[in-house]
């Protein structure tokens, strides 16, 4: 794209803009879905956030929270924490110590302001002496956890470095961030779900219909990128926890794990225990015959 | 100023019409209204109003649209013997059957519309403005070919009968190159919805090699198929002159595309099933069922049924040739190819998911509504358009007012064939 | 089963020849096993295929008795030149376990023999090394407030846990200083926070305890979960329904 053309592109969206705030100024009332008409259309007309500059970012950001503000009554912080030099994240799970408890799935639904409805991660129930997903049971229920003769593979979106759904994507609402995290922008997406159809992983989740999120189980603490409440008709995924790990700190999956099977760290630093991980254990990958180079491994020890 | 006085005329054969053709129009109307009427509950509640799920997650109508862009496509099978072969009975529909493509793609790209989350945010898909992800991603390919492609339709549609209309007969040489381009284009829309499934390895029902050929094969017998029910329609309401032989022409296509399809359905079961692996799980779902799950499994083979019979009757000549037969074996021919390539070709991809997962998949009425609708503003696109068409190509409707029939329809009434 | 049953003859061979385990050695002959409760061998599941080689060479001899006049290495050697981390404080222990109530004035009794009241309540499940093996002051100081002691006998606080644990779980005390074992809480980088091992292990019977699953998967909203996902069989279809390859019960049918 040159640079004339990025230009005269920005010039009309930034006029049509000008003509909706001038002629929207006295129609502050809170009537287009919850959001002011001056909001809906700056929604409307919102840019791509790879081209946004940055005070287009800030006002996104503001709007955001003024959103939320309207709609749940609750005090957002929405962020736009740029990626972290000289990182690159990589995850994982010890399989040996996963026992089926869930405790990731449901720390994730709340940390991540997921729809109820919507879980990024998804614990198989795997049979002793086969790698079958076929054979895995996504519904178990037992008593007891872990049931005799099983093993766990908690499986959410593999941050692949070869992602077939940034490929996929027709308008590039999704791409590979510098420190390894596969992100949507969420007012970008235009619903069509072909990164849904091209993912492996079953690793994408789409909104089928609003949210089902409550004022009082947000969390307020998100990133533009990451956690903030996503609108309904677009795509969702595991993220990383962006809003957490680009401040240092761990997942929520991670966190929640009572038994210390998620093993989340810098793949680029020797001395980080993911790397210890990949060069002294056991490790595989996920169908890794497909080429996707995902960051997210197995292992036993 | 012409061209103002061109479509008032157009729009005014709109209104004049037999009782049948109004009742028609009504129902088709009504269709497009309930469908709209559906489609404001999707706008309004979102995609929920559909069955589709994380697991299914396209459905009713990608099955549609995937079935539409095949029947676009084989209007390149009139459009090849009207001009490379210099087929003159043929040359006489070639504006059906670019109207029927240009009303096939805009039900396409309807559909596409329709299962979109987010409608409203459509101009992200706009070049310049939106931002394409080009040449990576085979939906923007597709995006492309098929705008091009209705483009290039109407294009050619309007230069022909713009001409006629104003009493010149349209030089050759001006639109020819455009026709050769409008046949590779042709191909090349439904070779390149086949790559938007074949592309994704993650699914092996749709990743396999085969999946193109098995398009443009079923295209080439769906698609004739509805054109010959069409013409003949046209035949019997107007007095235009459709020889027998353009049916024959088209009848013949369909039987070899039919046996190709037949073909290849064939060598896609024998791989999976010979040695049969993991990677065979969605064509056992779908012919066999998996686990008990089995929704799909009696409208495959009735599917398949449908077509064998479809073959049998379109490679027995005698079979071909008696019309009732040959107006069964179209219908056979639709309903068959739009099962196999609709919802037998779209769903059993989802099933299992990827990582196992079996959840199966029937459209709400919603979906069944909306899809009806745009049925319906399709085959209103292609009645419209028609219906302004055949006076112009019959030489009643000009410009100068002075109409020039030609003799060779007899408006209102009908012609006496006679067969080629 | 096959290994343990190779392992229970072995340790007991071990200990009737005296097997140094270290300072803590007990000679276990007089013992009535059954009035210790032991913990029952975890059930362990038969592989599937029943192609599983035979052994047809003896066994490999047990590992050789250690050199006793060597000097013993200490706890910590393990850790020397590992990255840094701080073990995260557990208050349970002591809670769990408040020996010096008692302890700290009265007379400990240092031989080992099961327990009477007021500590008939109270079992040692250190998993099979522990039946027998050793016993409280293998690990807890007599003279002290009962807080923790090396092999060597040097004294150890609760929060040095990891270094009584790592004097013989040594591959997995190397996993945990590494990160591999265990759990590091807050950060992903920057001063590194880790969890004991008894946070996790409950040091007198370590073995972890069944608990329910969270809940499952979710329908999406405006759908329900019966009706299309079902996981188990539903709807047979008598035509076609049969077992696909990959289905069929190895165990049962010969191939």
């Amino acid at each position: 794209m040159t640079d004339k053309a990025d230009l005269a592109r920005r010039h009309f969206l930034k006029g049509l803009a000008g003509i909706a705030g001038a002629s929207a100024a006295a129609l502050g009332t809170p009537a287009w879905g919850g959001s002011t008409f001056a909001d809906a259309f700056a929604d409307f007309l919102q840019d791509h956030y790879q081209r946004m500059t940055p005070e287009e970012i800030q006002a996104t950001l503001d709007r955001i929270e003024r959103k939320a503000r309207r709609r749940y009554g609750v005090e957002l912080e929405c962020r736009n924490t740029p990626p972290l030099a000289g990182v690159v994240f990589g995850y994982a799970i010890n399989i040996d110590k996963c026992r089926g408890y869930r405790d990731c799935v449901h720390a994730c639904v709340e940390e991540n302001n997921l729809s109820r409805d919507t879980q990024y991660i998804r614990v198989v129930e795997m049979e002793d002496g086969s790698t079958d997903l076929l054979r895995g049971d996504h519904y178990y229920d037992p008593k007891d956890v872990p049931r005799p003769g099983r093993y766990y593979l908690p499986m959410q979106c593999m941050q692949c470095d070869n992602p077939p759904c940034v490929k996929a994507c027709p308008v590039e609402a999704t791409w590979l961030e510098a420190d390894g995290i596969v992100v949507v922008d969420y007012d970008w997406c235009i619903g069509c779900r072909y990164c849904m159809a091209a993912c492996p992983y079953q690793a994408r989740h789409f909104n089928w219909g609003e949210p089902q999120l409550s004022a009082a189980e947000i969390n307020p603490v998100t990133h533009y990128l990451g956690n903030r409440p996503r609108p309904r008709g677009v795509v969702e995924k595991c993220h990383f926890c962006l809003q957490r790990t680009r401040a240092g700190r761990q997942p929520a999956c991670q966190d929640a794990c009572p038994t210390g099977a998620r093993i989340f760290g810098n793949l680029l630093d020797p001395d980080s225990e993911i790397r210890y991980v990949l060069e002294n254990k056991p490790v595989f990958r996920l169908k890794e015959e497909l080429g996707t180079e995902p960051k997210f491994w197995y292992f036993r020890g | 100023m012409t061209l103002l006085h061109f479509f008032r005329d157009c729009i005014a054969q709109w209104f004049r019409g037999s009782w049948a053709y109004w009742l028609w129009l009504t129902a088709l109307v009504g269709l497009i209204a309930l469908g709209a009427w559906h489609y404001g509950l999707q706008l309004d509640r979102g995609l929920v109003v559909t069955h589709m799920t994380n697991q299914v997650s396209w459905g009713f109508y990608i099955a549609n649209f995937t079935f539409l862009v095949g029947v676009a496509a084989a209007a390149v099978m009139i459009v090849i013997p009207a001009y490379i072969f210099n087929r003159k009975d043929i040359k006489d529909v070639v504006l059906m059957g670019d109207t029927m493509a240009i009303a096939a793609v805009v039900m396409a790209i309807l559909f596409v519309v329709v299962d979109l989350g987010r409608p409203d945010r459509i101009w992200h898909l706009l070049p310049g403005i939106g931002k394409l992800n080009f040449p990576d991603s085979m939906l923007v390919w597709d995006v492309v070919v098929l705008n091009g492609y209705l483009l290039l339709n109407l294009g050619i549609s309007f230069s022909v009968i713009f001409c006629r209309y104003r009493g010149c007969e349209p030089r050759l040489g001006y639109y020819f190159p455009f026709v050769v381009v409008a046949i590779f284009w042709a191909i090349s829309i439904h070779t390149v919805t086949a790559f938007l499934y074949a592309a994704n390895t993650g699914r092996p029902f749709w990743s396999n090699p085969l999946l193109a050929p098995r398009f443009i094969a079923s295209a080439f017998a769906s698609g004739p198929a509805l054109m010959i029910i069409g013409l003949q329609v046209i035949r019997s309401v107007s007095g235009y002159p459709i020889r027998q032989s353009v049916i024959d022409h088209l009848a013949i296509v369909m039987t070899v595309a039919l046996q190709v399809t037949l073909f290849f359905i064939g060598a896609e079961l024998f791989t999976e099933f010979y040695n049969e692996g993991e990677h065979a799980a969605s064509v056992r779902y779908l012919f066999l069922g998996l686990n008990g799950h089995a929704a799909l499994v009696p409208w495959i083979w009735t599917a398949l049924a449908l077509l064998g019979s479809a073959t049998l009757i379109g490679t027995i000549h005698p079979l071909r040739r008696n019309p009732w037969l040959m107006n069964l074996m179209c219908l056979l021919t639709i309903v068959g190819v739009w099962i196999e390539k609709g919802m037998g070709m779209v769903i059993p991809a989802f099933v299992p998911t990827p990582i196992g997962e079996i959840a199966e998949y029937a459209p709400s009425l919603a979906e069944l509504a909306i899809s009806a609708g745009v049925w319906g503003i399709g085959l209103l696109i292609f009645t419209l358009f028609v219906k302004s068409a055949l006076p112009i190509e019959c030489g009643v409707l000009r410009h100068d007012g002075k109409p020039k029939p030609d003799g060779r329809c007899a408006l209102p009434g009908k012609l006496e064939e006679k067969p080629v | 089963m096959r290994r343990q049953g190779l392992l229970i003859p072995a340790l007991a061979l071990l200990s009737a020849t005296g097997f140094p385990f270290a300072a803590g050695a007990v000679d276990t002959s007089g013992w009535d096993w059954g009035a210790v409760e032991g913990m029952t061998d975890t059930p362990v599941v038969e592989p599937r295929r029943d192609s599983m080689p035979q052994r047809t060479t003896p066994a490999p001899p047990p590992v050789a008795a250690p050199d006793l006049e060597a000097p013993p290495t200490p706890a910590y050697a393990l850790f020397l030149g590992m990255p840094e981390f701080e073990v995260i404080q557990s208050t349970r222990d002591t809670e769990m376990h408040p020996c010096g109530n008692c302890h700290r004035w009265a007379e400990s009794d240092p031989t080992p023999r099961p327990l009477q009241a007021p500590h008939d309540n109270f079992v040692l499940r250190h998993g099979l090394h522990g039946k027998g093996q050793f016993w409280c002051f293998t690990c807890h100081d007599l003279a002290g407030d009962g807080s923790l002691r090396t092999l060597d006998g040097e004294p150890l606080g609760f929060d040095e846990a990891y270094l009584l644990c790592t004097q013989c779980h040594v591959d997995k005390g190397r996993d945990w200083a590494f990160g591999a074992h265990g759990k590091r809480a807050d950060n992903w980088r920057g001063p590194r926070r880790v969890y004991n091992c008894t946070a996790c292990h409950y040091q007198h019977a370590p073995a972890l305890l069944y608990r329910d699953a969270a809940p499952g998967p979710v329908a999406r909203q405006g759908l329900e979960r019966p009706v299309h996902w079902v996981p188990k069989a539903e709807r047979a279809h008598p035509l076609f329904e049969h077992p696909a390859p990959w289905q069929r019960d190895r165990g049962q049918e010969p191939q």
